[in-house]
């Protein structure tokens, strides 16, 4: 009776061990989610201000104004938009940002 | 009310000119060596007497090692194990950087855009040619998305190729902007403290609050642009 009581002991410590690491990966996992959200929106930006750069040289060089700056302009903002869903996908977030289950 | 950017301000402690070139030795230069020194006296002392049972400073650094080596084994794989040295000190630069900065009378390197975008671009050179050298030709497949149908690739390589080129950018400024507007709030609160007479302990309880906050950041952004580096790093060296 005595070992039998023992043994659970042990088996119920084990359990408390493993639920209490699973809770603390989640912890570290919060923690990680909240680096990825913040750069979200430089991601956006810094595509953009790409796109203008390349835009500005081109029409600088080809002497043609407006030409290339609107096609990099959009270029770049559709490069921007396709950072932040990668790195939204990374996190495990489907097309509507909700998260899959 | 004091100037918020003026902690910025970049002074010349030891002037110095080469060929017309301006390399003063400045505040900024003094509290990159500083963090360099803090570092290497920290791991020096703490892993001089190695004992099997550690002191509180020799686990630091263990953690601190291991903490490195897991997010390398976890983003890279065991061919990442080669860059240790480099990610390792790219974050304890980062780190003390704005640990130190958080310091009363201390002076942020980070909070200058030109000193995150140096080393952004250099680690965005370093991952390419690192790419260019070990696969070749077919690095550049790094550009053409998989299961894209023909027709879209004259459309999606542009945009690929500027979603790279976009990489040093967002990590520098990313690191600067955060630290950047961290300290001026905090600066812009600490003058409300003292224009506002009795009613200045509401600012100063935020102003407590805030250095929390600052601290996080300081150790959350180190750890996000070493994390992207991997990440940048696992892309050239494993492709897809």
């Amino acid at each position: 009776m005595k070992k039998k009581l023992k043994d659970f002991n042990k088996k119920l410590e084990n359990l408390k061990k493993l639920n209490s690491k699973i809770k603390n990966q989640k912890k570290n996992k919060d923690f990680k989610d909240f680096g990825t959200f913040l750069k979200l929106g430089v991601e956006l930006i810094s595509a953009i201000i790409v796109g203008l750069v390349i835009g500005l040289f081109l029409d600088n060089y080809f002497q043609s104004k407006p030409i290339f700056l609107f096609i990099f302009l959009i270029l770049g903002f559709a490069a921007g938009i396709m950072n932040v869903f990668r790195s939204v996908k990374k996190l495990g977030f489907e097309v509507g940002f909700k998260k899959k289950k | 009310m004091a100037d918020p950017i003026h902690q910025f301000e970049i002074k010349k402690i030891v002037p110095l000119e080469l060929n017309n070139i301006d390399i003063s030795f400045t505040n900024s230069s003094m509290f990159m060596i500083l963090s360099v020194l803090v570092v290497s006296i920290f791991l020096i002392l703490s892993i001089k007497n190695k004992k099997i049972i550690p002191n509180r400073f020799q686990t630091m650094s263990e953690l601190l090692y291991e903490f490195i080596a897991n997010m390398i084994n976890d983003n890279i794989g065991h061919k990442g194990q080669k860059f240790f040295p480099f990610i390792f000190t790219l974050f304890t630069f980062i780190l003390f950087g704005n640990l130190l900065g958080m310091l009363p009378y201390s002076f942020t390197f980070t909070s200058h855009i030109i000193v995150t975008f140096a080393l952004a671009m250099f680690i965005f050179l370093f991952i390419t040619l690192i790419g260019i050298f070990m696969h070749g030709f077919k690095f550049f497949g790094l550009f053409v998305p998989k299961g894209v149908p023909m027709l879209m690739l004259p459309l999606m390589i542009p945009i690929e190729i500027i979603s790279y080129l976009s990489r040093p950018i967002s990590l520098s400024v990313r690191l600067f902007a955060n630290m950047m507007a961290g300290h001026t709030m905090l600066k812009i609160f600490a003058g409300f403290v003292f224009s506002l007479g009795i009613f200045g302990i509401a600012p100063l309880i935020v102003d407590v609050a805030l250095t929390a906050l600052e601290v996080l950041i300081a150790i959350l952004q180190a750890y996000v642009f070493t994390i992207l580096t991997c990440i940048y790093l696992n892309e050239s060296i494993n492709l897809h």
